[in-house]
């Protein structure tokens, strides 16, 4: 009888934990595809300002188009081509300019993980304290969380600023214009 | 907490951060070296158009830093200069012009009977280095020479060997250091690289070692083949029309070899591991209550960074290796 109740409780506490950590295996291998990706689209970028001085509206839609085929699987959200500098006096990397101007590009995005799956949540009580904390706690019991509100949730998780993906690089541009003197 | 534990959980905390430190370096040499190759590419590329666009003709004050198509120097943090940007000498168009086509690289280049297939060419470089201007060809010369005109104008990729060599160091020294002089710093010995994600360029030792020119004639089979062999265009429609006489029959390719010395240093502290493990030993090993300088192997910066030479052991610049790599680069009229 006790090794039966030890085996379950086990049983109970391993079935989460390999969730758990299968999730976080899948996350992982996802983060990683999906950041070497993303730098090879940033390189190809970073190469096509450094032979134009700039992103020529044309080489801007195909990236784009490119970027959004990238971006089509549920782990990548918001993705755009970085065309803004932070430095002073550098502008947007779609404005042409003269040979050696330096040009800040790259690719944003942000990488949404992936949560394992939570059929219902509590809400919190108003004064924060969990079900069953303390005696006379369960009239603070609010209900369970809606589908709209785990939705809510997860979203905020995962659009978290510090999930956000960038890969940016200023370099100059190689090519000389003779209409810009 | 067993003995046995605790052993693991030391040789595990050893063990752990060298191979994260292996695995992120493997991935950094894997990503950034093919980059690094597209962009010195780019770098050697970008620069023969550069000298093909002959920037200088803008002349002083225009188009450019300091005129006649010259650049800023890129430098330290300090203001010490790296790369110089000055491409050209001369003080007007014309001087450097002249200094271009009266160089030695030039008349090299045109002492080579098949760079005469261009007349135009050909009476440039006897109106200048001829000094030849009595008769018709002469005068003619002198036109072309007096309004500047150029190889690259008559559609010959002619490349300057040293002022390209300048223009891709600079594109080199520029590129890898992203235009921030905080990422160029200097090795122990004292030589001027770019950092650049766990790489050393040292762009000032970067040069373009060889050009090798061909001409190839469209109207005969075997310069049409051999000229969709260089560079992967069909001529076919290009020779439509042309006669015998066509000057447009020849095309000439030129083809860059370049080599941009760089090492390696990481961007983990790897190389930090390797140097307390080689530098450390058990108290009692091989009998010896300390350590003896004289007979122990000490961990060595000269080797660290490749030194003596690196893996080939023959390298032209001490301490590092060359990257090299070709491209094809020709002018269509």
């Amino acid at each position: 009888m006790d090794g039966g109740i030890r085996f379950i409780f086990k049983t109970l506490v391993k079935v989460p934990i390999i969730i758990m950590v299968s999730f976080f295996i899948f996350n992982l291998f996802s983060f990683t595809v999906t950041y070497f990706r993303l730098q090879s689209f940033a390189s190809v970028v970073m190469q096509t300002a450094v032979q134009n001085n700039y992103i020529p509206s044309a080489e801007y839609a195909t990236l784009t188009a490119s970027l959004q085929d990238i971006a089509s699987t549920d782990v990548i959200g918001d993705a755009f081509i970085v065309t803004e500098s932070d430095i002073a006096g550098v502008p947007d990397a779609t404005v042409k300019r003269q040979y050696g101007d330096p040009v800040t590009v790259g690719v944003s995005a942000q990488f949404r993980f992936i949560w394992p799956l939570t059929p219902r949540d509590q809400l919190r009580n108003t004064d924060s304290r969990f079900i069953g904390y303390g005696p006379g706690e369960s009239s603070g019991f609010s209900g369970y969380a809606s589908q709209s509100e785990l939705e809510r949730r997860r979203e905020a998780i995962a659009g978290n600023e510090l999930n956000r993906i960038n890969i940016v690089y200023t370099v100059p541009g190689l090519k000389y214009y003779p209409d810009m003197n | 907490m067993t003995v046995k534990t605790i052993f693991k959980i030391l040789l595990a905390s050893m063990v752990l951060p060298v191979l994260s430190f292996l695995v992120i370096e493997f991935y950094n040499v894997s990503s950034v070296s093919g980059e690094i190759g597209r962009l010195t590419n780019t770098a050697a590329y970008q620069a023969a158009v550069l000298f093909n666009q002959e920037s200088y003709k803008v002349g002083a004050g225009a188009g450019s830093y300091n005129g006649l198509g010259n650049q800023k120097s890129v430098v330290d943090e300090f203001g010490e200069v790296y790369i110089s940007g000055k491409f050209y000498s001369g003080e007007t168009p014309y001087d450097v012009y002249k200094n271009i086509y009266r160089s030695r690289d030039f008349r090299e280049w045109i002492s080579h009977e098949v760079h005469q297939v261009w007349r135009n060419i050909y009476l440039v470089d006897l109106y200048l280095n001829w000094t030849w201007y009595d008769d018709e060809d002469g005068r003619e010369g002198r036109f072309l020479a007096e309004s500047l005109m150029t190889p690259s104008n008559m559609g010959v990729p002619y490349l300057n060997k040293d002022i390209v060599s300048k223009m891709f160091r600079w594109n080199l020294a520029e590129l890898f250091s992203g235009g921030k002089p905080q990422n160029i710093k200097k090795d122990r010995q004292g030589r001027m690289y770019s950092s650049y994600n766990g790489y050393r360029v040292y762009a000032q030792d970067a040069s373009i070692t060889n050009l090798e020119y061909r001409v190839y004639d469209l109207l005969t089979t075997s310069g049409r083949s051999g000229f969709m062999a260089a560079t992967n265009v069909d001529p076919s429609d290009m020779i439509v029309g042309m006669g015998a006489d066509d000057e447009r029959r020849y095309v000439a390719v030129v083809g860059i070899e370049y080599s941009v010395p760089m090492s390696y240093e990481g961007i983990t502290p790897i190389k930090r591991a390797f140097e307390f493990v080689w530098n450390t030993e058990v108290e009692g090993l091989n009998g010896k209550s300390q350590r003896d300088v004289n007979t122990t192997q000490v961990w060595s910066e000269a080797v660290a960074d490749f030194e003596s030479g690196g893996f080939s052991g023959n390298t032209a610049l001490e301490g590092v290796l060359p990257l090299p790599g070709k491209l094809i680069y020709f002018i269509l009229r």
